[in-house]
């Protein structure tokens, strides 16, 4: 019973952190469960992606009016993300343990990159930025398209939203406002996660005993997130985040190498 | 490019709520049956049905019955939310719009297929 409870509160603190920071939260999950849980990764992905689908569901469900994701910008990067994630999730059955172990954690170590240039990004900003405006034009669609269809992969793979990688595509090249850049990212990484998580289903990855109490907690911890998000200070969540990251990342390398 | 989206954003929240709550309730509800049997909690555990088995009406446990619907409930959740999205661009005969829904449908109803 113990550790249904700390599949739980693990699940919580993934929805949190995944809604805090606009990522599906299986950069968290896909570690805790192989680490702290000792499950084999196969079983910690499988897992991870319904995780991801709540966390998705969970921000849908209660986020602001005028606040939701580009659906149409959305739905063209799908074409080719929907078809890496279901590629990417054929692949991961025929991929060792090992290295996926090597590449989640060389993707971890992408992700803490990833933060701590947002936080220098935001920290360096002189005047604060809209968030969301309606009024943008995107551009170099094909680029995007092309590194979107490779978050695709990369989820299918390695249980991950890949959120962390959609949000910098249509901010930073295609041009999108960063909030609706991060709804739509939302929007996305449930889709992009519906697409391989059946391919683990019909293999034996998704348990029930470990998929429910960690979904439950995304689920709320998810709300809970978009609830608490005003009332905290981000930039320090995401310091400590990208500590644990790196922590996370040199465990999974470690276990790579030696298992 | 940019379609009205108040509509679509209205409907898309509702039908989060609606389908996540049923499929998180049914594997609540599985759970909470296994714990009141006493059936063991060492994880990883049993794997979830699969959907053809679901199908066929073979005898086989409530609860595992009960999580594992609830499990494909939740994962068939983003699969709606496109539905919803064509089935509005439809109606607007937004033509770009519904041929993009479209094809994004159809690769998630082959994973679907391939998975059962």
């Amino acid at each position: 019973m113990v550790i249904i409870l700390a599949l739980l509160a693990t699940g919580v603190a993934a929805g949190i952190l995944g809604a805090l920071l606009g990522l599906g939260g299986g950069i968290f999950l896909v570690p805790a469960l192989a680490l702290l849980f000792h499950l084999p990764i196969h079983i910690a992905v499988g897992t991870s992606l319904v995780g991801v689908i709540a966390t998705s569901a969970g921000v849908a469900a209660i986020a602001p009016r005028g606040r939701g994701a580009d659906v149409s910008l959305a739905l063209r990067l799908e074409v080719l993300t929907a078809a890496g994630a279901i590629a990417g999730g054929f692949l991961a059955g025929v991929v060792s343990a090992q290295a996926l172990s090597i590449l989640f954690s060389l993707v971890v170590f992408f992700t803490a990159g990833y933060l701590l240039y947002k936080a220098r990004q935001r920290a360096d900003a002189r005047a604060p930025e809209r968030l969301f405006y309606s009024n943008y034009h995107l551009r170099h669609w094909p680029a995007g398209m092309a590194v979107s269809s490779m978050a695709g992969m990369v989820s299918g793979l390695l249980g991950v939203g890949g959120g962390f990688i959609k949000v910098p595509v249509m901010y930073a090249i295609m041009g999108a406002p960063l909030g609706v850049a991060t709804a739509t990212s939302n929007f996305m990484v449930g889709i992009t996660a519906a697409a391989s998580v059946f391919v683990y289903y019909g293999r034996g990855d998704i348990h029930p005993l470990v998929v429910i109490p960690t979904a439950l907690g995304v689920f709320a911890g998810a709300m809970l997130g978009v609830y608490i998000l005003p009332r905290l200070r981000v930039a320090w969540l995401r310091l400590g985040l990208i500590g644990l990251l790196v922590v996370m990342g040199i465990q999974m390398l470690v276990r790579g190498f030696h298992s | 490019m940019k379609e009205p989206q108040s509509e679509l954003e209205a409907r898309m929240q509702k039908i989060s709520l609606v389908t996540s709550l049923v499929g998180l309730g049914l594997m609540a509800f599985g759970f909470a049956d296994l714990i009141i049997r006493g059936d063991s909690l060492s994880i990883p555990g049993m794997t979830a049905l699969s959907p053809l088995l679901i199908k066929s009406g073979t005898q086989m446990s409530l609860s595992l019955l009960a999580m594992s619907v609830g499990i494909v409930i939740l994962a068939l959740l983003p699969i709606l939310r496109v539905l919803l999205a064509l089935s509005l661009y439809i109606r607007n005969r937004q033509v770009l719009n519904v041929v993009v829904a479209l094809i994004v449908f159809i690769e998630l109803l082959a994973s679907v297929r391939t998975g059962g």
